[in-house]
């Protein structure tokens, strides 16, 4: 009799059939991993200058991207905390990444660089694109794209040059 | 012994005064502004404003701002735009879920020489 029944048991639906945590699992996943392989884009500061209406509707438009790689250390402390089981090992990568914290207090934009003149090429690459012709309606933009622990710390320059 | 809130006011009403707080502050920063040389002749503004609107914080790219130019020098085509003002802002419509950016320039459009 108990055969029976359990051979005339209503078949489960898929969605059931799922267990509640992989699905929740499956689903931030999903939500997660196009952010991380993409990288969120962080605009801190954005200026338009003085515009020449003419050399910027008959001009040539030109954009320049300056970048380095910025490293976040407190994320880079909680992936090493993460790596390891030992108590010891871990106070002591705390330890670390709080005494790099105190020399890196202040105001700031995005993660540290390891090269402080790196959008000191601005004005030369500026130059470049436009050797003989006057350089107008210049947008500067200083953005971060952001990944675990590193990002792009991006500044980007639209103008418009008008050849002489 | 009462709390002053449940001495002085019902707990719904206590709810929807905090409620009402927590929305209405803090709806909008400014991250950064900027300002070039202002010129004597003022007598025509022109105004320019992109807008991003993110849900979960999610944004690719900032390209939103690239024309921002275009539509200034449309506004002033035979002459020149100075005195630029740049306003860069984030809004909270509902914390952690809905915010945008607002990047707003305006400046004088001065006759061409």
């Amino acid at each position: 009799m108990r055969h029976q029944r359990a051979l005339f048991r209503r078949p489960k639906s898929f969605f059931l059939s799922v267990p509640w945590t992989s699905a929740l699992s499956g689903l931030l996943l999903g939500l997660t991993l196009p952010t991380i392989l993409v990288g969120c884009a962080i605009m801190h500061h954005t200026q338009v200058g003085e515009i020449d209406s003419q050399a910027v509707l008959k001009g040539r438009r030109f954009e320049i991207l300056i970048s380095e790689t910025g490293v976040n250390f407190d994320e880079v402390a909680q992936v090493g905390k993460a790596l390891t089981q030992h108590q010891k090992t871990r106070d002591d990568i705390g330890g670390v990444a709080g005494l790099i914290a105190l020399f890196q207090m202040g105001p700031r934009t995005g993660n540290q660089v390891f090269s402080p003149v790196y959008a000191d090429k601005a004005f030369d690459l500026i130059r470049k694109e436009c050797p003989r012709g006057t350089v107008s309606g210049l947008v500067s933009i200083r953005e971060t794209a952001k990944y675990p622990v590193v990002s792009g710390e991006i500044v980007k320059i639209i103008g418009y040059c008008r050849e002489t | 012994m009462k709390t002053f809130h449940k001495a002085f006011l019902p707990s719904w009403a206590f709810i929807a005064i905090m409620g009402l707080l927590v929305l209405q502050s803090g709806c909008v920063h400014l991250q950064s502004l900027s300002q070039t040389s202002i010129p004597a002749e003022r007598s025509k503004m022109v105004r320019a404003e992109a807008h991003r609107f993110y849900f979960l914080f999610l944004n690719f790219n900032n390209d939103y701002v690239n024309d921002m130019v275009e539509q200034l020098a449309n506004q002033c085509p035979k002459g020149q735009v100075k005195g630029v003002l740049t306003k860069h802002e984030g809004i909270t419509y509902f914390p952690i879920i809905a915010h945008a950016t607002r990047v707003e320039a305006r400046g004088y459009c001065v006759a061409g020489q």
